[in-house]
């Protein structure tokens, strides 16, 4: 089922040329998104360095909604930078992994 | 997804064995440790590599065991993970497709007999000793083949229900021939006595004559009356049944010559009793049917109340559903009131989960001790669908409903549910610890019954219900098959119901390959479910008899004739009937009797091995020497 | 549109979910070729997302991996996955002919290894479906641990090109402007097998609209309650907190005229009371609430896994809930009539999971023609007898695209389906054979 066109590695320069040109808007979007995601994660990853936190404890301390933080949380923790620490009252503390 | 196969691992060489342990999700590795479990298991001897996987079963995870046997890191395999019975020809598809032998195989169960019943340390522990012993056979598992063994393409369904008939035209459409055997002298089953079927109306007598028409055209299917299987025994692809046919009972009789009288033609049908395809037999004979798979199509029979359920068999007013849905067939299509027997009814009472939804300590046991835990998931529509024909067809009558949940799921079914609200039947919910008590009225209602009870829906307000006629939608239970279960050891459920291997997995197949489940012999089911079913069993002896062989494995007995004496005890011990026997060798030029295994009989039980006094009989995949091994393995201590 | 090219089988299978599988399964194993045609990335539709499956409790994966692996292996069977089904029509030959566009992955199906190395360099984090949202996926992805095939997929509306994925791909599989693909595929039967789906969280406007955390699909519970799940445990969405009463509302949309949806959707119940189950094992000290109007526990052994649930103590309230509003710190209020007491109740809960109503997962209108009923799911001529049948002739169907039902019901019916393909197989065959 191969497609026609050749796939190296290091992608055809011409052709991201002409596919960032046409995709202008989207890059730029996701770009700015990006930016965004990377100041959070920056703030919560920062925030567990001084320690374990629940998610209440660090959208106070990083000024997010706690949905929001439980959301990072998770997303950090299924791609090994979270780790589940041990229980605080209802919550579940959460930590850097090594 | 390349299919070129790299050549056999030298099973000769010596045993590296794989040992692959799955977290099944989190129901082994929240409770084994098996991160642990791992390291250890690949210091045990001969382990040449452990490891460890979310979902053994799943791509990914067979991709592991693949590779590492394509690579010639190992040549025997472990897995530990759930019960075989789930996942242990998965695995063994799986070396098969990485070039392997599939027999080099062992399964180690660390869900069923380790995470689900033990938890922390003895958990881990336990799954290791068990690993241990898997890892031990496994160096000592040969590579086998499995037996092929010749497979009649013939089918043979036991019941003309709708499920049989559906079955068998199937079956024959897909070019098997069929026998298609009926205890009664008439097609259709229990569906006969309907009139219409729940929820859209189609006559129940059309749906049987459609079948049975196809039944009767159809070349390749046999049809017989009046029969009973007698005699049973075989296996997969070689099954023979002993059949006994005999003239039908008198009042059958005469109900056929009655039919017959009116001419020929195609099948016809008897309300009630079903549809006639062919004259019965004319005198009694034994036959034997030889066939590759045989299909239970045996249907249910309505739950009986007990003599004083709800006023039953003391109160001629209370009836049951399948006998009121037969009245309302015969009564005037219409009128201000229905009228039975000369009576007119005024008021109907209709209560719903008799002989269903038992609960242990509320409800009293039959007199076998049963109770009927189940739901049998067609009398809610069948109720409401009569409920609703009462009150278009006699608009003067009126219906009480007296329910616990009304389960109208399928399609149609919740319209019928509408339908009856707005027809102005009118419904009380019980709960089972406080039913419907109905007696004889004594008051000045007019009505020769009233129906008291507590009705949740009004917060547990005492109702009472005037009644001319009390309907008791009774629920299924299977029918009386007890010989068949006896004959071809057939497993049955704690509901009484035959048992299927698994209900996702294998869900119209018995334990025994090649014996198949069809309708309502299985659990309470609509026509449609019971067509369904039927035509899935279809769809499992087609493709089991496609090849016009069928392969089994090869767990079978061996004998060693170097070894055997020819004592017998294997002959006497064997429970697969004369799955040995004795022949005459020779040996030397002298002739002298050696046991011999019929390998499709055996059941690999090793009853055999066990009385054998010079150890000349082997179970092939359970030697002697494989037993041994595990033992040694689990009273060792794995940690020294 | 790439490359255009015409594939033969003898039937075609429109659906890679349960029912689409086992009647693949079936059909191969009877010695027919068959294509399997699935919308998604994976096959394994909604059953591979569940967490446990009721009677038995088996794991949803422990059931349905095997077979995706089964059908993977089959030389029987060839998978097309990422594919739309745009026509299929009976040609004047009587062959089905079914027009599919393959969607661009961006990813080279025969190169990617599915090491993931692409997922994890991503520096794109989205919304992922698959976890109920709650967690993220990358722009470039396998969409789940058990897909089947394990190929990554790029979505490029989430897409900056930045080359990551490119430069860390070991076999160069990344391709930034692939094309969708057109194929046309010939066979002499099909089964089409698409399934249901969820109505939107947005449309129960009395039930918060989507706008409460912590009230759930009922899909989304199950990822809580999957292994490997969002959070590995069940934890209320709004802030991370370990839930000590949950509540269950049935009928959230079917039963329900004012929804659309007057029908049952038939699997509710027992789903609610599987997840009621497998929550007081994992939170033994929580409070379960299931509110219903009654409880269809009609499969074989469902009633008696009814009473067990009754005997552990979840508390079945037959109730219809009104109206659902948050409540203080994120609690979530509920208020109901209560049938059985009389008037109106309000009751608070940690996290409150809904029943919503379940719809056909594939209109063929404009695209085939076959029928529908009046509920939407695809009608035929005999559904007594044939509930398979449609009215194309060659054309059947099988499992909820034919009327919600559970597995169970679906798994049977997707063999009955099998087999009536197969025997129109065989009667065709035998006519061309007849021909030549």
């Amino acid at each position: 089922m191969g497609n026609e066109q050749e796939t190296k590695k290091g992608v055809d320069k011409e052709v991201m040329k002409a596919l960032r040109a046409a995709r202008q808007e989207t890059i730029r979007r996701v770009s700015a998104q990006v930016k965004e995601q990377k100041k959070i994660i920056a703030s919560i990853t920062g925030e567990l360095k001084k320690g374990p936190r629940t998610v209440p404890e660090i959208a106070d301390a990083v000024g997010l909604l706690p949905r929001e933080v439980l959301w990072w949380i998770a997303s950090l923790k299924k791609y090994g930078v979270v780790l589940e620490g041990e229980k605080q009252g209802a919550y579940f503390a959460y930590r850097l992994a090594e | 997804m390349e299919d070129q196969r790299t050549p056999l691992p030298d099973v000769a060489d010596e045993p590296r064995v794989g040992v692959y342990i799955c977290h099944c999700g989190g129901n082994i590795s929240d409770h084994v440790d098996v991160e642990a479990l791992c390291e250890k298991a690949e210091k045990i001897p001969g382990v040449a590599v452990a490891r460890r996987n979310v979902f053994m079963c799943s791509d990914p995870g067979q991709e592991l065991i693949m590779e590492d046997i394509r690579s010639g890191k190992v040549n025997r395999v472990v897995v530990a993970s759930c019960s075989p019975s789930l996942h242990e020809s998965t695995f063994r598809n799986a070396l098969e497709r990485a070039g392997a032998n599939p027999y080099v195989y062992e399964h180690a169960n660390i869900r069923e007999q380790v995470s689900w019943v033990h938890h922390g340390d003895p958990a881990t522990e336990k799954a290791l000793k068990l690993i241990s012993a898997a890892a031990a056979k496994a160096r000592l598992l040969t590579p086998l083949e499995p037996l092929r063994v010749d497979a009649r393409r013939r089918a043979t369904v036991i019941g003309a229900g709708i499920a049989g008939l559906r079955a068998a035209v199937d079956l024959a459409r897909r070019g098997l021939e069929v026998v298609l055997l009926e205890k009664t002298p008439f097609a259709g089953g229990r569906v006969a006595s309907l009139d219409r079927l729940a929820p859209t109306g189609e006559a129940a007598s059309e749906a049987i004559l459609s079948l049975a028409r196809q039944v009767m055209e159809h070349p390749g299917i046999s049809f017989h009356s009046c029969a009973r299987v007698v005699g049973f025994d075989g296996y997969v692809g070689n099954f023979s049944l002993e059949v006994e046919v005999e003239p039908p009972a008198p009042e059958d009789a005469a109900v056929l010559s009655a039919l017959k009288s009116e001419g020929e033609g195609g099948p016809r049908f008897v309300p009630s009793r079903g549809a006639v395809l062919g004259d019965p037999p004319a005198a009694q004979k034994r036959f034997r049917v030889d066939t590759g798979v045989v299909v239970l199509a045996t249907g249910f029979q309505p739950y009986e109340p007990r003599k004083g359920e709800y006023g039953y068999g003391e109160m001629p007013e209370v009836v049951t559903l399948p006998q009121f849905i037969e009245a309302l067939r015969d009564a005037d299509a219409d009128g201000s009131f229905l009228t039975l027997g000369g009576r007119p009814i005024r008021s109907v009472a209709m209560i719903h989960c008799v002989g269903s939804r038992q609960i242990p300590g509320v409800h009293e046991e039959d007199a076998s001790g049963h109770l009927n835990e189940y739901c049998s998931r067609t009398c809610c529509s069948a109720t409401l669908f009569a409920a609703n024909q009462v009150r278009t067809r006699y608009p003067g009558t009126r219906v009480f409903e007296f329910y616990r949940d009304i389960r109208a799921y399928g399609r149609g079914q919740e319209e019928l549910y509408q339908e009856a609200a707005h027809n102005r039947v009118l419904f009380f919910r019980f709960e089972p610890e406080d039913p419907p008590r109905v007696e004889r009225a004594d008051g000045p209602t007019g009505t020769p019954l009233v129906v008291r009870v507590k009705d949740t829906l009004t917060f547990g307000e005492e109702v009472q219900v005037p009644a001319d006629l009390v309907v008791l939608a009774v629920g299924m239970e299977p029918a009386g098959i007890q010989d068949l279960v006896k004959m071809m050891k057939l497993p049955v459920g704690a509901d009484r119901f035959l048992l299927e291997v698994h209900p996702k997995l294998r869900p119209v197949e018995l334990a025994t390959t090649g014996m198949l489940l069809a309708g309502t012999c299985q659990a309470p089911m609509d026509v449609t479910e019971a067509c369904n079913a039927a035509s899935a069993a279809a769809s499992k002896a087609s493709a089991l008899l496609a090849k016009g062989c069928v392969q089994l494995d090869p767990f079978v007995a061996e004998v060693d004739w170097d070894k055997c004496r020819g004592t017998g005890a294997c002959v006497e011990a064997c429970l697969g009937d004369g799955a040995i026997e004795r022949v005459d060798v020779v040996v030397d030029g002298e002739t002298v009797r050696r046991a011999q295994v019929v390998s499709a009989l055996c059941l690999g039980c090793g009853a055999c091995v066990a009385v054998c006094p010079t150890g000349a009989i082997q179970v092939k995949g359970s030697t002697l020497a494989q037993f041994e091994a595990m033992v040694d393995a689990i009273a060792s201590d794995p940690a020294a | 549109m790439g490359t255009c090219q015409t594939l033969s089988y003898d039937a075609l299978v429109v659906g890679g979910g349960i029912a689409g599988l086992q009647a693949a399964l079936d059909l191969a194993d009877q010695d027919y070729s068959v294509v399997v045609v699935e919308r998604d990335a994976s096959i394994g539709g909604t059953m591979i997302r569940l967490s446990k499956v009721f009677p038995t409790l088996d794991c949803a994966s422990c059931i349905t991996t095997p077979k995706m692996a089964a059908a993977a292996h089959h030389d029987k069977i060839t998978l097309l996955t990422y594919c739309e089904l745009e026509t299929m029509e009976r040609d004047d030959r009587g062959r089905v002919r079914a027009v599919v566009r393959q969607k661009p992955r961006y990813v080279d199906e025969d190169k990617c290894i599915g090491c993931r190395q692409c997922e994890y360099h991503c520096p794109v984090y989205v919304p992922d479906p698959d976890q109920g949202n709650f967690a993220a996926r990358k722009a470039i992805c396998i969409p789940f641990s058990n897909a089947v095939p394990q190929v990554a997929v790029m979505d490029p509306e989430s897409c900056m090109l930045c080359g990551t994925c490119a430069k860390v791909c070991p076999t160069g599989a990344v391709v930034y402007d692939q094309q969708p693909r057109k194929i046309v595929i010939e066979a002499l039967t099909a089964v089409v097998a698409t399934g249901f789906s969820v109505t939107p969280l947005e449309d129960k406007a009395q039930y918060g609209s989507g706008t409460i955390p912590n009230v759930i699909t009922a899909l989304q519970m199950e990822r809580l309650l999957a292994p490997h799940g969002p959070y590995n445990r069940v934890l209320r969405p709004s802030d991370g907190m370990e839930p000590d009463s949950i509540a269950f509302v049935q009928c959230a949309g079917s039963r329900d005229k004012s929804m659309g949806i007057p029908y049952c959707s038939r699997i509710c119940c027992m789903y609610a009371i599987k997840q009621a189950m497998l929550l007081s094992g994992a939170l033994p000290v929580a409070d379960i609430f299931i509110y219903y109007m009654d409880i269809r526990a009609f499969g074989k052994g469902y009633e008696q896994f009814f009473q067990n649930a009754r005997a552990m103590g979840i508390q079945f309230v037959k109730a219809k809930v009104a109206l659902i509003e948050p409540g203080e710190d994120g609690a979530v209020t509920v208020r109901y009539e209560d049938q059985l007491n009389g008037g109106t109740t309000t009751a608070s809960h940690d996290l409150v999971v809904l029943s919503l109503g379940k719809v056909p997962g594939w209109n063929p209108e404009g695209r085939c023609a076959l029928t529908v009923g009046p509920d939407g799911f695809i009608s035929g001529p005999e559904p007594k007898l044939a509930p398979t049948r449609t009215v194309e002739e060659g054309i059947f169907a099988a499992g909820a695209a034919v009327g919600l039902k559970d597995i169970v019901d679906s798994i049977a019916e997707a063999s009955a389906a099998a087999m009536h393909a197969a025997n129109y197989l065989q009667s065709r065959k035998k006519a061309l054979e007849a021909v030549a």
